[in-house]
């Protein structure tokens, strides 16, 4: 169980770079509550690339809030299927800073993910959970709390 | 508060982690259920593999040669195609290596392929290979019996209705000069004993040359005393025979490289190898034995060897089964042959059992039809049964009509004691094949 621990951060740092599993992310902040993200991903023959819109709620502090949606592109292969896809994701969760420039990331959602199977014409599409975790380290100007 | 639900959320997406961690996991589910779409689609429109030819690089083999299988198929779905061979042969993908084991008899083996497609959908063809054996080149350096003290010697050929020799005996007779004395039986060549046979005073020896080379020599009325199964030379005495007990001996060549013509030559398995595979004793003799013994047949014509496989596919020349019958459960009364003479090479015969109360071996008229020139297209034939007797000879004794209706199937019917020329077939008629 992790307990939240409170810890002082740069307010300088605009950049992050995300190891989330199972892939990276580039955000910037772009305003105090606003940040934006693009996201690389790969598991099992599946790769995501998409971006993200995050919202800070609440004052910054070593734990924050946020809320966000995505938008993805997929490219797949699996046992008989192969295609390409969307995923459309809205979702919320919280961000842990551990050390000035580095946090650990959790978030949870709803995303609503389309897929074709190209050789046959055959789609596949409806919501399904997600679950994410990941760690940020900021650097070049800092989360602006 | 926060720090509540931050704990909260915490244990939360751990736990849910272990379900499906991250956008990718969701993704699986997904395609994990297109897999399923697309394996039902596959399945419900999906069609076997189509071979389109198996071939053999030879599909005949001698002693332990190899010949390569080849393969050649596609899927109408452009699936991917996997080959599995039977176990007797060596497998590599589309290609597979048949070895011959080196029978002593000739085998037919069946090589099987079979391809399957991604969704375990499949086909299979044969091809079949021959383990052929070739005749054998062991000389036989001494008859069977002393060549001076032979009158003559019948060829392969003969028949003996009377006796249940409807078909061309496989095996060759030795008549003496002298009837009164006895003649003593030697092993033509080196080789081994496998069988003495003792049949209330009639002996008989096998002698096994090679794995796929042997004889038999029968009509014996004396067994060399100790005698027995194993090793025996060239020359070496085995017996004797009595002519006023036994008439003659017999010597049958059983080699299982030689081929013989019958039409299904399975019919001649187990009890018929001897016919199946039978060749002229007189053919393992070289000069100056081999002229000193072809002098002696008494056989006006070619081949002086004789022969026991007059078949000829589509014509009525040669050996018949009443329908389904073979040389193993068949009676001499279920077997009919139309064959040339074993004494005169042109002159027709028919050998027939009691199957239409007529037992014996008939001639049949002058102009009559040549056996091998009667098929289908000939329809009904009609030749009458002659006697060879010398008190009746030429006599007609019968009429037999028959008819090919089939390429080895046909119609017979005899009408004993008929002096007719021709008939027309009756329910009594019987149908034989071969």
């Amino acid at each position: 169980m992790l307990a939240v621990v409170p810890f002082s951060y740069a307010e300088s740092q605009e950049f992050s770079i995300g190891v989330y599993y199972p892939g990276i992310g580039f955000k910037y902040n772009i305003a105090p509550k606003i940040g934006l993200e693009a996201r690389v991903q790969s598991e099992d023959k599946i790769t995501v690339l998409g971006a993200r819109g995050y919202y800070y709620l609440g004052d910054k502090s070593n734990v924050t809030l946020f809320t966000g949606a995505g938008l993805h592109t997929i490219t797949f292969k699996g046992d008989s299927s192969e295609g390409n896809g969307t995923a459309l994701e809205g979702f919320i969760g919280g961000e842990y800073f551990i050390m000035d420039s580095l946090s650990l990331q959790m978030d949870m959602g709803m995303a609503i993910i389309s897929l074709l199977d190209t050789d046959n014409s055959i789609t596949e599409s409806g919501g399904e959970f997600t679950y994410g975790i990941g760690m940020n380290w900021y650097f070049g100007g800092g989360m602006k709390k | 508060m926060r720090k509540i639900l931050t704990v909260l959320l915490v244990t939360f997406l751990f736990a849910s982690a272990i379900w499906a961690l991250g956008l990718t996991g969701a993704i699986k589910n997904k395609v994990k259920a297109l897999d399923e779409k697309v394996s039902e689609r596959r399945t419900a429109s999906n069609h076997a593999p189509i071979i389109t030819s198996l071939t053999a690089a030879t599909t005949t083999l001698y002693n332990s040669e190899s010949t390569t299988l080849t393969c050649a198929a596609y899927d109408p779905d452009g699936d991917p195609l996997t080959y599995t061979w039977s176990p007797n042969v060596t497998s590599n993908g589309q290609q597979a290596t048949f070895k011959a084991w080196g029978s002593y008899l000739p085998i037919v083996s069946v090589a099987t392929c079979t391809v399957t497609d991604i969704y375990g959908i499949s086909t299979n063809t044969n091809i079949k290979i021959m383990q052929d054996v070739l005749v054998s080149t062991v000389i036989f350096t001494s008859f069977f019996c002393n060549i001076s003290e032979v009158k003559n010697i019948t060829p392969l050929g003969a028949v003996n209705p009377e006796g249940g020799h409807i078909f061309p005996i496989d095996h060759i007779y030795v008549y003496f000069n002298d009837t009164s004395t006895a003649h003593d039986i030697y092993a033509p060549a080196a080789g081994t004993i496998t069988y003495i046979q003792d049949e209330s005073g009639e002996y008989g020896v096998s002698i096994k040359f090679t794995d796929s080379l042997k004889c038999t020599i029968g009509h014996m009325t004396k067994i060399e005393p100790g005698l027995t199964t194993g090793p025996v030379n060239a020359g070496q005495k085995l017996g004797a025979n009595e002519p006023w007990l036994i008439g003659n001996t017999e010597l049958y060549v059983t080699d299982y490289g030689s081929k013989t013509n019958f039409i299904t030559p399975d019919r001649y398995s187990m009890n018929g190898e001897t016919t199946r595979y039978c060749r002229s004793p007189l053919k393992y003799y070289n000069d100056p034995l081999s002229a000193q013994l072809y002098a002696k047949v008494n056989r006006v014509g070619e081949p002086k060897d004789g022969r026991v496989d007059y078949d000829i596919s589509g014509k009525l020349i040669g050996n018949w089964f009443i329908e389904g019958k073979n040389i193993n459960n068949s009676t001499a009364s279920e077997q009919l042959a139309f064959i040339y003479d074993v004494f005169f090479s042109t002159v027709m015969d028919i050998s027939s059992g009691n199957g239409f109360g007529m037992t014996g071996l008939y001639n049949v008229q002058s102009g009559a039809a040549s056996f091998e020139t009667v098929s289908q297209a000939t329809g009904k034939v009609s030749y009458k049964l002659l006697s060879i007797n010398s008190g009746d000879l030429g006599q007609q004794k019968g009429l037999m009509i028959v008819e090919l209706i089939g390429e080895n199937k046909v119609r017979v019917e005899v009408f004993a004691g008929s002096t007719e020329s021709t008939a027309d077939f009756t329910s009594n008629a019987k149908i034989y094949d071969r």
